[in-house]
């Protein structure tokens, strides 16, 4: 056999590897027979020293299965096919999102609607207060004084502002997590089908 | 003989080489074949399968002929996993040798 038929049979055999993965490997046997030629051997002698190139591709096949299978949390889905494969792993992420996770994200989306609430209303009140304690529309009580009212409006807006704060900053930190574990959920998908 | 057999008493020649220097892919390859009767391509993957799980590391260097070399470096893990299994070899090698000589 010659080096390209090798080559390009070994490449073959290769393809359910990451195309990156082969190259390298490939880069490797390139190498061989370069050295194996300028000390005189043939194409046909260093191609048949280094055997059947279907078993070469088999070895590298096993060591890939074995370094990687120890995090594999999905061994019993058939590696026959890498696109079943990740189907399946698709349909079990988007499956566990619907059942698991969208509920309780909802919730918290709900409670965050409900602190932006807290703060507006606080606002609203603060600004009321100026013109009179909401209390004298239930009681009979004469006006308050100026100065209460300036006071419990600005203690209202104050705190109208801190629960604006708030709610702002765990809006960041909730669209950050959001985003991680979108990116978690593609990771897992992209991993689940290139190793075979 | 048994070709997992084999491929382990490989493993254990491929560190101690590489324990005594660094080695460039043919030059391990022809250091072992003289050895032993083997098909010369199952080395390649296994030190692959060694770079994998850190026990080698590579780097190039210029050679008088031809293009550069990707050398092969024992780190040390693999010197560790080297003397685990060389240890072990002896006293395989040991016991399969009384019961082949028939001490009871």
């Amino acid at each position: 056999m010659s080096r390209k038929e090798y080559l390009e049979l070994l490449r073959i055999y290769l393809q359910n590897l990451p195309i990156f993965e082969v190259e390298d490997i490939l880069s490797d046997y390139e190498e061989h027979f370069d050295i194996g030629i300028s000390k005189g051997k043939s194409e046909e002698e260093i191609s048949k020293e280094l055997g059947d190139p279907k078993e070469v591709a088999n070895n590298y096949k096993t060591n890939y299965k074995s370094s990687y299978s120890d995090s594999d949390y999905s061994r019993n889905v058939d590696y026959s096919n890498d696109n079943t494969r990740k189907l399946l792993i698709t349909l079990l992420i988007v499956a566990f999102n619907l059942i698991v996770v969208l509920g309780p994200y909802l919730g918290l989306v709900g409670l965050l609607m409900g602190l932006y609430g807290i703060s507006i209303s606080l606002f609203v009140g603060g600004v009321v207060a100026l013109f009179g304690s909401p209390l004298s529309f239930f009681t009979a009580l004469p006006a308050p004084h100026i100065l209460t009212s300036v006071s419990f409006s600005i203690g209202l807006i104050g705190l109208s502002i801190l629960a604006g704060i708030l709610a702002v900053y765990l809006t960041k930190q909730f669209y950050r997590l959001t985003l991680k574990y979108i990116n978690w959920n593609i990771e897992l998908i992209n991993r689940g089908g290139t190793f075979k | 003989m048994n070709i997992q057999f084999k491929k382990g008493v490989l493993e254990l020649c491929v560190l101690s080489l590489l324990d005594k220097k660094d080695f460039y892919g043919y030059e391990l390859v022809e250091y072992i074949s003289k050895y032993i009767n083997i098909s010369e391509g199952t080395i390649y993957p296994l030190l692959r399968k060694f770079r994998t799980e850190g026990y080698v590391t590579n780097y190039l260097e210029e050679s008088q002929e031809g293009p550069p070399r990707k050398y092969y470096k024992l780190t040390e893990r693999g010197r560790e996993v080297f003397e685990d299994l060389e240890i072990e070899w002896e006293s395989f090698i040991d016991g399969v040798n009384s019961i082949l000589r028939g001490e009871m």
